[in-house]
């Protein structure tokens, strides 16, 4: 009787070792194949990087992959820093980034062979919002500039309440930070009693609910809870909205990357094609970015 | 006879592998992070990251201050352990030793339910709930503040301390209570000076096990602390924005190309992590056999 | 408490337990002198602890437990609306069957009645000695009075605990079975300080040792199923019981 039990709680350790292994086994990643001369053959490629690009790349990829069912496109997110570095030693096809290539990244990619090619396939608007009870509707850059490097602390120095501004950012590896602390602070350090918010979806909910509230958003968040305000960057205020970033009259807008090694080819080469086709700009269009001229 | 002595070796066997399996599995994952840790060093200096009292990890030069996120992380789990151990083991009290059978039987399983909701949960009705509510009730300019995440810890650490000190409790002798009470003492007196002293041991366990449970919380914290790496004042700062270890590593993990500075400084903050959490538990291991050793067990 | 009771300190009328639905003891009543000791005999379940318990009213604690008839000690019945518990268990102390020393020094141990009963802190230190005296413990710790009163062997545990009830200076010790779990040495140590004591101390005994009662006790009550079957001196019941049923369980028939 004493064995059977035995018997028994060894099976189940077995099982659960078993489990463990099976668990940690699972495969991470496809192998890129070669390239191939006839687009019609069936491949195989990878998409790595920025997670704001990224739900445009799998949207597209998505689509595409209905429409050519034979061939095969994974996309990963880690962040544009994450894409290129893959890019860089080989490991991905096509590297997604919210950022331009650095220098660094650059130099470091022609020593190991790899020629970065820059395609900028849509653009993504940046709001700078305000609690909707906010009286302020239009800041400057030099005011938000203040606002975000601690120069500026209180809502009335720039025309508003006298309420000690609640200043909302990003954590530092998101696109969005990095692309707001070049084009606002101008590579300045963002006053570090700023709040870090882990998402958009996040700043948009601390902005809607704290009247004293300032953030930054892409675009595609914007909402009812919480007011976008007029910017102005050399002399006039320009309002976001959809036709003001078309126009490119809007200047917080940034554009969005693939990068490829070389000229593209072959699958790769195709799939950004669908993305500047209309088919492609449609997606770009519900997914929330606007589409490159 | 043979055979059966096989056998009894043979199982014997077994469960020491698998034994050796968990205790190697663990080994090898210090030995990870402490090195992945470790490379940091090699082009940052030690001393500006146990001193440094910034964390720019994107900026050129990158700063790794630990400072912020050590203190954050100490100041949300002592304004945690301070909310929920009265409350935890004033509850277990109220359970044990002064309810009726029917209240318990029903707090008991109520509160187990509760040490079952993922923590994102907390998370997300800190966030929508708590965080507006401490902002118009102390009128401070946010409420997302170290205060938020001690008072979500605590609810997360509450069951595990007022579950476990509850056993403790009950399993103080009935001879002890009634020595007390046939000598004149009030059921009050009885519970404070004889019951509690004699479960100290089982309490103390269930409270480190509840910090225990705060320290290394992750997502909760990410959500209402606002994630400010400052270095905050005490106590004071309780009513600041305050990011932990925890949170940084969450923050920036996924987006940190392997390889890079910025990757092994975020190991270097879990190495700190857990030597901090190791730590805790050593002098949470003293602290109970000290009063094992009073109870004379 | 008063000394103004009669020659009688406890007055036992038709008492009657029950445990829920069952009935434990039936129509108990007796007079138990002032200043003597008084054992209560009889098989295992007969009732005599339950009854032992009625006089301090520990079997309040038992949820479920339902009395009626009286207790009087001093003329008071404790059974009343209006009487305070904790005076009464001052009064009126307990050593149980098994030595239950709380964890914690000797000193605080026989300290700890007088503290609860609010003693000044500089009135306790004479008080815990006299205890300890009156226990015949004293010689034997005074030395290590801060070391755990768990480091004890048993017998000097159990004297250890009647110090303790005597530091709150009770009229009346109750003792429930107090050597089951000694050895004979220190059996018989408790015995002699349970015949010194009963000149300050009404003392009620349940033993479940005849011999024990009738080595000790003045008087003797003999239990059998919840009632009381007979109460007189000592050597009436056990010289001369008048009932057969005593009669039965003295000469070992029986329990």
């Amino acid at each position: 009787m004493a064995s059977k039990t035995k018997l028994w709680s060894i099976t189940l350790v077995l099982i659960m070792i078993l489990a463990l292994f099976g668990a940690g086994c699972t495969g991470n990643g496809d192998e890129t194949e070669g390239d191939d001369e006839g687009a019609m053959e069936a491949e195989s490629i990878l998409l790595t990087g920025s997670t704001t690009v990224l739900p445009l790349a799998q949207a597209a990829a998505e689509t595409y992959m209905e429409i050519h069912p034979e061939q095969s496109i994974t996309v990963n997110g880690g962040g544009s820093g994450v894409g290129i570095a893959a890019l860089i030693d080989g490991s991905t096809d096509i590297a997604m980034a919210s950022r331009k290539i650095k220098d660094s990244e650059v130099g470091e990619a022609e020593a190991n062979g790899v020629t970065p090619v820059e395609h900028v396939i849509a653009w993504d608007g940046l709001a700078v919002i305000v609690n909707p009870e906010n009286p302020i509707d239009q800041l400057t850059y030099a005011q938000i500039r203040g606002i975000y490097d601690g120069s500026i602390s209180n809502w009335a120095d720039v025309g508003g309440e006298d309420m000690e501004i609640v200043v909302q950012s990003r954590d530092s590896s998101s696109g969005t930070y990095e692309y707001f602390k070049e084009e606002i602070l101008e590579d300045g350090e963002y006053r570090q009693d700023a709040l870090a918010a882990s998402s958009n979806g996040a700043v948009v909910q601390a902005v809607a609910q704290n009247d004293a509230a300032i953030g930054y958003i892409g675009y595609a968040y914007l909402d009812d809870s919480v007011k976008a305000v007029d910017v102005d960057k050399d002399g006039t205020m320009v309002a976001a909205t959809t036709e003001n970033i078309l126009a490119g009259d809007y200047p917080l807008s940034r554009p969005l990357h693939f990068y490829t090694d070389g000229e593209p080819t072959g699958l790769a080469e195709d799939f950004i094609d669908f993305i500047f086709s209309d088919e492609g700009t449609e997606i770009i269009n519900e997914v929330g970015y606007f589409p490159a001229k | 006879m043979v055979h059966r002595r096989y056998k009894e070796k043979g199982i014997e066997t077994v469960f020491f592998v698998t034994a050796a399996i968990t205790v190697l599995a663990l080994l090898f994952i210090c030995l990870f992070l402490f090195r992945d840790g470790y490379l940091l060093f090699e082009t940052s200096s030690f001393i500006d990251f146990i001193t440094g009292d910034a964390w720019y990890p994107t900026s050129t030069p990158a700063r790794f201050g630990l400072l912020p996120l050590l203190f954050g992380s100490l100041l949300v789990t002592a304004g945690a352990i301070f909310i929920s151990v009265p409350l935890g083991v004033a509850a277990a009290i109220y359970i044990s030793e002064l309810s009726s059978p029917r209240v318990s039987d029903f707090l008991k399983p109520f509160i187990e339910i509760l040490a079952g909701i993922p923590s994102v949960v907390y998370g997300f009705f800190g966030l929508v709930v708590l965080v507006p509510l401490i902002k118009e009730l102390l009128g401070l300019p946010t409420g997302q503040t170290a205060l938020a995440g001690s008072i979500m810890l605590s609810m997360m650490a509450l069951p595990t301390i007022i579950s476990i000190s509850e056993d403790a409790i009950s399993a103080v002798p009935l001879s002890l209570k009634e020595g007390s009470l046939a000598l004149g003492g009030t059921q009050w007196q009885t519970i404070y000076k004889v019951v509690l002293p004699a479960a100290l041991s089982g309490i103390s366990a269930a409270v480190i096990l509840g910090i225990g449970r705060a320290i290394g919380e992750t997502m909760t914290v990410l959500m209402v602390t606002g994630n400010t790496a400052v270095i905050p004042g005490f106590p004071e700062g309780i009513l600041d924005p305050v990011r932990t270890m925890t949170a940084t590593i969450a923050l920036e993990m996924g987006e940190v190309p392997q390889g890079s500075e910025h990757y092994h400084a975020l190991f270097a903050v879990g190495s700190v992590l857990f030597i901090t959490t190791f730590i805790i538990n050593l002098i949470a291991d003293k602290i109970k056999k000290k009063y094992k050793l009073k109870e004379g067990l | 408490m008063s000394e103004m009771g009669s020659v009688d300190d406890i007055k036992v009328e038709d008492l009657n337990l029950w445990y829920g639905e069952k009935q434990a003891l039936y129509n108990v009543s007796m007079k138990i002198p002032k200043n003597s000791v008084t054992a209560l005999i009889g098989p295992s379940g007969c009732g005599k602890s339950t009854f032992l318990r009625c006089i301090n009213r520990m079997n309040d604690l038992i949820k479920g437990c339902r009395i009626e008839g009286k207790i009087h000690i001093d003329n008071k019945n404790i059974y009343d609306r209006d009487v305070d518990v904790v005076e009464l268990r001052k009064n009126v102390g307990m050593v149980f069957q098994k030595p239950n020393p709380f964890p914690m020094s000797i000193y605080d141990n026989i300290a700890y009645g007088p503290k609860i009963h609010n003693v000044k802190k500089n009135e306790i230190a004479p008080i815990v000695e006299e205890a300890l005296k009156g226990a015949a413990l004293w010689k034997e710790v005074s030395d290590r009075m801060d070391t755990s009163a768990l480091d004890l062997s048993g017998g000097q545990q159990q004297r250890l605990c009647i110090a303790r009830t005597m530091a709150v200076k009770p009229e009346i010790i109750l003792f429930d079975e107090p050597c089951s779990a000694l050895d004979p040495i220190s059996t018989n140590k408790i015995e002699d300080l349970i015949l010194e004591l009963k000149k300050d101390y009404t003392i009620v005994i349940v033993t479940h040792n005849m011999q024990q009662a009738a080595r000790i006790s003045d008087y003797t009550a003999y239990f059998l199923l919840g009632e009381l079957i007979e109460f007189g001196e000592t050597k009436q019941i056990f010289e001369n019981p008048q009932e057969k049923s005593t009669e039965d369980y003295i000469t070992g028939r029986f329990g």
